[in-house]
């Protein structure tokens, strides 16, 4: 008897929960009619785009960034944002296209491949005339900045979608070498500029009891892995010029493994590591566990992010972390082949639908992103409120670097500058970036982008279809091979002496076709 | 001396339609029973089943199942005679033989000596701890696994301390796979034995009593009560587990590994993972799949007639 | 379940090693989810720094669970997956244990066939795309019913329940028969009673592959509303992760904290679901009790 009410009023319950549950998530309320007055531009504009994790964090979606409201007023463009979860994105999107419910942009992953391929469908539209005759920013800029042009347009002159543009350099090189200078005071020893040098400091740190806790503790040097991660212990071949990866060498592009300078940077790294200067455990280190070793006071040196966050969190009014220049190999070489960023542009861009009833209002629209005042409206927000003109310097205000309402400095930032993290089309601007680093940061930044060779960068190639399914049958076993390879003479598991072996190996899996790929791929790049 | 009953063929075929439309009448209440099932399986699994056909294709997203060109078995071509192939296919083996060997008997043995405890209390309370680490994400238990066998984990420290040499556990392959099982016994075996105590619960309390008074001991008591009535679950989840010898998820190997260990840690899930991040192939992926699936199936068949040839246990 | 038992030395002496031997693996087991609880209030770099030796919390800080339950969305994604658990739970085992009645009966005509079909899902299916376009057919894409319909049954949990079925006493149905009851009266008057060790079990297995579920609702949930709690707290977690322009951030620091912190708050609630369905375990005695 009780059982039974028990279960009725479970059921009944569960009813209710039901009934909430539907009234919860009632309809979206239906599209606004609104008149746009400037005919210029489209009333409404619907629009695919991940929302920033700051953003979303605060329940807003990027309706709440107040550079693009700036920009609803002054356009009088509406925009309906769907944001994917970010967590899956491309099934997100691939499921979108798969039924065929198309907003009027997407901002995605574009690369030439997935571009093309969807023009092709009739899924995206093909941009080089509507470009050309509606977008008089970006084209002034393609004018002054051709080499940021050329890694957006594909071989054929093509353009498929409208990237997001590091403007400086310096927002390009964010990852670099850094050492505990304090440790070095300790031992009296100048910061090293060469390998040669390096090696020295790294004995010192390991021998000289650096941290000062009577315990041989301290770790030389850690990383990620070798060249798995941006942080891994590889990077030290730039000193060499080199890479494990693709890399160009005046106009030529090259494999690693099969170069000379490699073999060179591969002893000069498994030495580091027989002599223990380098983490025994850098195989199983994660960026974590490298954060909690360079602020456990263990690690001396490392390749890493900016020094300022390890110093604050460290902080006892000493410095500690610095980040250096780029050490310089026996042959005077100081490469950088971090690509990710050194592209000025960036993966995210915008490409229109075939959906898009006025493609022509809408590339005007987000031309509008690419001249004044929306570079402003995108890179600093709006005057008065979240940044003052200070003799031509856009400086930006306590309401967003110190805000009143204790909220941190990455969710105002995610409101105030659209560029920070929305990653919408526009041009980046390193002046908003520099303010929100600490002298730490900015230095290290400095240190990082002045002396520095990269030239190695490989730019965005194309490939046809049948060119990139030979890169990727080859390359998935020639990576396998060669990063075991690589680790194993690192650990003293193989030799130097096995090269030749390893090169012939890599011969026989079809490496030098790749190259050809990919050189090809290169003057195609070379003649856009 | 009778007569035979003589039928025609005729008549025969008649009598065993009658008899089988009979048998279906007799048992109508029970297909509407079934039908809810029936119909998930019709409409969520087999409706969506067409998508297979991308293993055959080079399937694009923008062109769709249907208008995706067909290149054959191309992408099982390019599989098998992958260079990797062999490796990948002895780990992949290999770790789920480990899973099998190890993995597989000791949630069952853990069940068992639960089963003996008389405490009521304790034993509730052990089934609950150890059931616990499966909600504990892989990524956690993985990366707790690393630091327990890094040069300055707690393993290697003991070592130390007893004067024994350090062991790089995780840039040595020859020791990935007993680390790995290790790990995945860790954080499952308790929640795998669920599924036995309950079959255990199940077992009736008079064949016990019985047993005592024929003069049975514990160990006596085991064989020939406990283990017999447990039997058809464990034959039956062997079967599932033979039959999945060659799903060996990509996951918690992808935290665990890294390339020195690759020559035993590389299995096929996480070798199709790492070529998918240099282009994305959903056709591919596909295809090794099916192969998988093709293998996995068959061992499942095959395993299904051994017991039911052996044991009188089967799925079907 | 009572169990008599001999009294002897040696059984005396099995069953202190037995106790001994099962407080070792429980605290085997107990440990990395203490770990877990430790290192979700201690300060990250010295956990990392532990070599996996934690006892004591180390840098006693609460940041991670203020800023895990500071989100307003993370009560909605209780109540959500609170009620696809529950939901989807009962429904799910309803339907397993229905199909799996009948599917046991020795009897019943293309028995086998519809078990092999039912297997051959487990290896081939559709894939992400086509599966998604069913489910959009059926209008269930942003609705509660997506995370409940598309993964009603789980063929694992329907075998292991046929399974057990099948080890009932057949004799009990026989004479039912012979009382006049029919199939429904059987399923729900007598097997089902019978079944409630594997029911708690399948129960079990249900709603907890639903309270861990995430991607179904990454793929088929849009409206936050809607949003499941492991939904809920991946957003906090990608938030808290390596974001190369977010790198300066004191936050960074933390991201450890919150994984652990993410762990505790989601695993709580469903691991009080497993000491109340274990009484249900010792149920077995019952088939006597209704033979008389």
């Amino acid at each position: 008897m009780k059982k039974t009410m028990a279960i009725k009023n479970l059921g009944l319950s569960m009813a209710l929960i039901l009934v909430m549950m539907v009234s919860g998530c009632g309809k979206n309320g239906e599209k606004k009619v609104t008149v746009n007055e400037n005919a210029n531009f489209p009333d409404t504009l619907t629009i695919f785009a991940p929302v920033g994790s700051f953003l979303s964090s605060q329940g807003l979606d990027n309706n709440g960034i107040i550079g693009l409201q700036l920009l609803e007023e002054r356009t009088g463009t509406h925009v309906e944002w769907e944001h994917p979860n970010s967590n899956a994105l491309e099934e997100k999107f691939n499921l979108m296209v798969a039924s065929g419910k198309l907003p009027d942009l997407i901002v995605y992953y574009w690369n030439s491949r997935n571009a093309r391929a969807h023009i092709d469908e009739g899924i995206i539209l093909p941009l080089r005339d509507l470009v050309a005759a509606n977008m008089p920013n970006l084209t002034a800029f393609n004018n002054e900045r051709p080499e940021v042009r050329r890694q957006y347009t594909d071989d054929d002159g093509e353009i498929a979608y409208i990237p997001f543009i590091r403007k400086d350099k310096e927002l390009g090189i964010y990852l670099g070498p850094i050492i505990r200078e304090d440790w070095l005071d300790n031992l009296g020893l100048p910061i090293p500029k060469t390998t040669d040098e390096l090696y020295a400091v790294l004995k010192a740190f390991k021998e000289g009891d650096p941290n000062g806790n009577g315990i041989a503790d301290e770790i030389p040097m850690t990383g990620t892995g070798f060249g798995s991660s941006q942080f891994g212990i590889g990077n030290l071949a730039g000193a060499f010029g080199t890479n494990h990866n693709f890399y160009l060498d005046n106009g030529v592009i090259k494999y690693g493994i099969l170069e000379d300078s490699f073999k060179e940077a591969l002893q000069y790294i498994s030495k580091l590591f027989s002599e223990g200067l380098i983490d025994n455990d850098y195989l199983l280190t994660d960026r974590n566990k490298m954060d909690a070793k360079a602020m456990g006071d263990r690690a001396g040196f490392l390749f890493g992010f900016q020094p300022s966050i390890y110093q604050r969190n460290m902080d006892d009014g000493v410095r500690k972390f610095t980040g250096i220049p780029h050490l310089r190999g026996p042959h005077g070489d100081n490469a950088y082949f971090v690509s990710a960023y050194a592209n000025a542009v960036a993966t995210s861009s915008v490409a229109v639908t075939a959906a898009n009833k006025q493609p022509e209002a809408t590339m005007r629209w987000i031309d509008e992103f690419f001249g004044e005042p929306g570079l402003t409206y995108m890179n600093f927000g709006k005057e008065g409120l979240t940044f003052n003109m200070e003799n031509g310097y856009p400086r930006l205000t306590d309401y967003v670097l110190n805000n009143p309402d204790g909220k941190s400095i990455n969710e105002m930032l995610s409101i105030s500058v659209a560029a920070y993290e929305s990653a919408f089309p526009t041009l980046q601007d390193f002046k908003y970036y520099e303010q929100y680093l600490s002298d730490w940061g900015r230095e290290a930044i400095n240190n990082w982008s002045e002396d520095v060779d990269v030239s190695g960068v490989l730019p965005l190639l194309s490939f046809t279809e049948s060119e990139s399914d030979t890169v990727t049958q080859i390359m998935a076993q020639v990576e396998t091979f060669v990063s075991e390879e690589i680790n194993k003479i690192v650990l003293g598991r193989g030799s130097i002496g096995d090269l030749p072996a390893i090169r012939e190996r890599v011969k026989s899996m079809g490496i030098e076709r790749v190259l050809s790929i990919y050189n090809d791929a290169y003057a195609r790049y070379l003649k856009r | 001396m009778k007569a035979p009953i003589v039928k025609t063929a005729y008549e025969g075929k008649l009598a065993a339609k009658k008899r089988m439309s009979d048998e279906i009448w007799q048992h109508r209440h029970i297909y509407v029973i079934l039908l809810p099932a029936v119909l998930f399986y019709l409409l969520f699994c087999y409706l969506p089943m067409f998508g297979t056909v991308i293993a055959f294709q080079k399937f694009s997203v923008a062109k769709g199942v249907f208008k995706s060109p067909f290149v054959g078995l191309e992408h099982f071509r390019s599989f098998l005679s992958d260079y990797n192939f062999w490796r990948l296919l002895r780990n992949t083996i290999s770790i789920s033989g480990y899973g099998l060997l190890f993995g597989f008997p000791t949630p069952i043995i853990f069940a068992l000596l639960l089963n003996e405890l008389k405490a009521k209390r304790f034993k509730r309370l052990v089934q609950t701890v150890t059931y616990m680490p499966h909600f504990i994400s892989v990524v956690i238990v993985a990366s707790l696994t690393l630091t327990f066998v890094s040069n300055d984990g707690v393993i290697n420290t003991i070592r130390a301390m007893i004067g024994v040499d350090k062991v790089s556990f995780m840039s040595n392959p020859k020791y990935f796979y007993p680390v790995y099982t290790v790990s995945v016994i860790w954080q499952n075996f308790g929640w795998n034995s669920i599924i036995y105590l309950a079959t255990l619960a199940s077992v009736d309390v008079e064949l016990y009593e019985a047993a005592v008074i024929d003069g049975a001991n514990r160990w006596k008591q085991l064989l020939h009560i406990t283990l017999p009535c447990i039997a058809p679950t464990i034959i039956i989840l062997l079967i599932l587990q033979i039959g999945n010898l060659l799903s060996v998820g990509f996951e918690r190997i992808m935290l665990m590994y890294n390339p020195s260990v690759y020559e035993r840690a590389d299995v096929i899930s996480t070798y199709v993972y790492r070529r998918g991040l240099l282009n994305g192939d959903y056709s591919y992926s596909a295809a090794v799949g099916m192969f998988n699936s093709i293998i996995n199936f068959i061992l499942l068949i095959g395993a299904n007639s051994m017991s039911k040839y052996f044991s009188d246990t089967s799925l079907w | 379940m009572e169990q008599i038992t001999n009294n002897g030395k040696g059984s005396r002496l099995f069953n202190a090693l037995n106790i001994a031997f099962l407080t070792g693996v429980m605290l085997l087991a107990l440990y990395p989810c203490y770990y877990v609880l430790m290192a979700s209030v201690s300060d990250p770099v010295q956990v990392s720094n532990s070599g996996g030796w934690l006892w004591f919390p180390k840098g006693f800080g609460m940041y991670s669970y203020m800023d895990v339950l500071k989100s307003r969305l993370i009560w909605i994604g209780y109540r959500n997956t609170l009620f696809y658990a529950v939901c989807g739970g009962v429904l799910s085992v309803f339907v397993t244990v229905m199909a799996a009645f009948g599917l046991s009966r020795k009897t019943l005509p293309g028995k086998n066939i519809l078990l092999f079909l039912i297997m051959v899902t487990m290896y081939f299916s559709g894939g992400l795309i086509p599966t998604y376009l069913v489910v959009k057919a059926f209008g269930l894409i942003d609705t509660p019913f997506a995370m409940i319909i598309p993964g009603l049954v789980s063929t694992y949990n329907l075998i292991i329940t046929i399974t057990y079925f099948r080890g009932l006493p057949y004799e009990l149905e026989e004479a039912a028969k012979i009382d006049g009851a029919n199939d429904y009266t059987i399923l729900f008057r007598i097997m089902m009673p019978l079944a409630t060790p594997i029911i708690s079990v399948i129960s079990l297995y249900y709603m907890v592959a639903i309270w861990n579920n995430y991607f179904t609702g990454l793929i088929y949930l849009n409206n936050r509303s809607l949003y499941s709690l492991q939904m809920v707290l991946r957003e906090i977690l990608i938030q808290n992760d390596t974001n190369a322009i977010a790198a300066n951030s004191d936050m960074q620091v933390y991201a450890e904290n919150v994984k652990y912190a993410t762990i505790v708050v989601s695993t709580i609630p469903i691991l009080c679901v497993y000491p109340f369905l274990q009484k249900y375990f010792t149920k077995g005695v019952m088939i006597g009790a209704i033979k008389q």
